[in-house]
C-alpha cells in the first residue's frame, strides 16, 4: 500500500515537470483526485450528521447546537436538491444568511486582534522580539495609512521606501524557510518514510 | 519534447538537492557523536498536555486545520496527522478520549483512519467511537465555529492546533484564554503564526512546524530534517548574497 502510494506520488511529481507530454495523464489523475475529494467530503459530512443525531438522541449538553445544525443542514440540502445549486433564488438565500454571519465574525475578529495586540507585552513579556514586533506593527500601520506627505521630502521618501521594504524582506526569509520545511515534510510523506519511522 | 522553464528546473534541482542532503545527513548521523540539536519547545508542551489529560481525566482536543485537499495546501500540512498519530497512541486508555476536529473532508477521513488505527494498535477497538474524530465544518469559518463550543466545555485538558490555519483562527485562541485552556499552535502559515504570536498560546515559529518531535517519536527524522534545513538555509543565504553582489556590480542584468 505504502509502495503504491509512494510510486504514484513520485510519478505524479515527475509528470508535473514534463507537462506537454504528460498533460493527458495529469488531467486523468486530477479528475480522480477531485472525485475522491468530493467522496471524502460526503463521507465526512455523513459522519458529522450521524454524530449530531446521536448527540440529540442522548441529550448531550449543548445538544441544541446539534438541533440547529441538523435543521439548517437538512433545509440547505433539500432546497439545493430541489432547486439546483445554480438557482439564483437559492444562492440569494444562502448569501443572505452567510454574508451577515461572516461579516459579524470578521468584525469580532478585528476586536479580538486589537485587544490581543494590546496585551502582547503582558502575555509575552518585554523582550527584543516583542518590542520589535510591537514597534514594527505600529510603524508599518502608520506608514501604510498614507496620511504623511513623505513624497515632498526626497530624503524622507528614500528612508521610508527602504523601511517599507523590510516586511517584504522578512516575509520572504520566513517563506523560504517554511517552503523548504514543507518540501522536506512532503518528500518524507511521498517516500513513505512516515510509516517506516513510526 | 518537454519545455521546462527556469522555475521548473530550479524546483527539480532543489528536490534532488534535498534528497541528496537527506541521504548525506542520514549517513553522517550514524557516525556523528555530537550532541543532538534541540527540538522546538512547542512540542514539549504537547507532552505536558498529554500527561495533564491522563492525570486530570480531561479531554484533549486536537485541531487539524483546513486540511490539504483544498487549494494552496500541500503534503506538508499532513504534519498534524503525524502528531495526532503519536498523541492518540498515548491517550487511548485515558478516562476521557481525545477528540480531533478537521475543517476538510479529506483530512477528516484520513484522521478517522489514524484515530481508529491507534485504537486497533492498542487492541481496544471497542473503545473507539466515530465522534472521537469529526469534520468540524467544510471550510475555515465553519471549522472555527464548530471548535468554539467544544472548547467552551469545562472538561478540556488543552487544545493542540496543528495544520493549515488562517489568522482568523485567533478567535479560538481568545476562547482558550477565556476558558483557561492551554493552547499549542503550530502551522506552516506565516500570517497565522504572526496572529497567534500575540496570544498566550505556545507557538512554533517559522519552519519549526515541519519538525515534529513529540516524546520519543520522530527524533531521528527531526534531527536529520533539521540538519538538512540548516544546510539549505546556508546555501540559500549564500546564494542570495552572491546574487545581490553580482546585481550591484552589474554582472547580473
Amino acid at each position: 500500500m505504502v509502495v503504491i502510494a509512494a510510486v504514484s506520488g513520485i510519478l505524479f511529481l515527475a509528470a508535473l515537470f514534463f507537462q506537454p507530454i504528460t498533460s493527458s495523464y495529469l488531467n486523468v489523475v486530477l479528475n480522480w483526485a477531485i472525485v475522491l475529494t468530493a467522496i471524502t467530503l460526503l463521507v465526512a459530512i455523513s459522519n458529522l450528521v450521524i454524530t449530531h443525531l446521536r448527540y440529540i438522541a442522548v441529550g448531550r449538553r449543548g445538544f441544541l447546537f446539534s438541533l440547529v445544525f441538523i435543521a439548517t443542514f437538512a433545509a440547505t440540502f433539500v432546497f439545493g436538491i430541489l432547486r439546483g445549486s445554480d438557482d439564483t433564488q437559492y444562492l440569494r438565500w444562502i448569501k443572505a444568511i452567510q454574508l451577515p454571519l461572516e461579516t459579524a465574525l470578521l468584525g469580532l475578529l478585528a476586536l479580538v486582534m486589537m485587544s490581543a495586540a494590546i496585551k502582547i507585552f503582558r502575555v509575552r513579556g518585554w523582550s527584543i522580539l516583542t518590542v520589535s514586533f510591537g514597534l514594527s506593527a505600529l510603524l508599518f500601520l502608520f506608514l501604510n495609512l498614507g496620511f504623511f506627505p513623505i513624497a515632498q521630502n526626497s530624503t524622507l521618501f528614500v528612508v521610508v521606501t527602504a523601511l517599507q521594504k523590510l516586511p517584504v524582506v522578512g516575509a520572504r526569509g520566513l517563506l523560504i524557510g517554511a517552503a523548504l520545511g514543507a518540501v522536506i515534510a512532503a518528500l518524507r510523506v511521498l517516500f513513505g518514510q512516515v510509516v517506516e519511522n513510526e | 519534447m518537454s519545455n521546462l522553464n527556469q522555475t521548473d528546473i530550479l524546483a527539480v534541482v532543489i528536490i534532488i538537492l534535498i534528497i541528496f542532503l537527506t541521504l548525506l545527513a542520514v549517513i553522517l548521523a550514524k557516525r556523528s557523536t555530537k550532541k543532538p540539536l534541540q527540538t522546538p519547545q512547542v512540542f514539549d508542551g504537547i507532552d505536558t498536555l498529554m500527561h495533564r489529560s491522563s492525570e486530570e481525566g480531561k479531554t484533549l482536543l486536537i485541531g487539524l486545520g483546513e486540511g490539504f485537499t483544498g487549494l494552496g495546501t500541500g503534503l506538508g500540512d499532513t504534519t498534524g496527522l503525524m502528531v495526532e498519530k503519536f498523541l492518540m497512541s498515548q491517550v487511548v486508555f485515558n478516562d476521557k478520549p481525545a477528540h480531533s476536529y478537521s475543517a476538510d473532508g479529506g483530512l477528516a477521513c484520513l484522521s478517522h483512519m489514524v484515530v481508529r488505527g491507534a485504537y486497533e494498535d492498542a487492541m481496544a477497538t471497542e473503545l473507539f467511537r466515530s465522534d472521537h474524530n469529526q469534520l468540524a465544518g467544510p471550510g475555515p469559518f465553519a471549522g472555527i465555529a464548530a471548535l468554539l463550543p467544544e472548547l467552551a466545555r469545562d472538561d478540556n485538558a488543552g487544545l493542540v492546533m496543528m495544520g493549515s490555519y488562517r489568522p482568523e483562527s485567533i478567535l479560538i485562541a481568545d476562547m482558550a484564554e477565556r476558558k483557561n485552556v492551554p493552547l499549542i499552535f503550530a502551522s506552516g502559515s506565516v500570517p497565522a503564526q504572526a496572529a497567534f504570536f500575540v496570544t498566550e498560546a505556545e507557538i512554533a515559529l517559522g519552519e519549526d512546524y515541519y519538525l515534529p518531535d513529540v516524546g520519543k517519536s520522530n527524533q531521528d527524522y527531526s534531527q536529520v530534517s533539521s540538519k538538512v534545513l540548516n544546510w539549505l538555509r546556508i546555501l540559500v543565504a549564500v546564494g542570495l548574497v552572491v546574487a545581490a553582489v553580482l546585481k550591484l556590480s552589474g554582472v547580473l542584468p
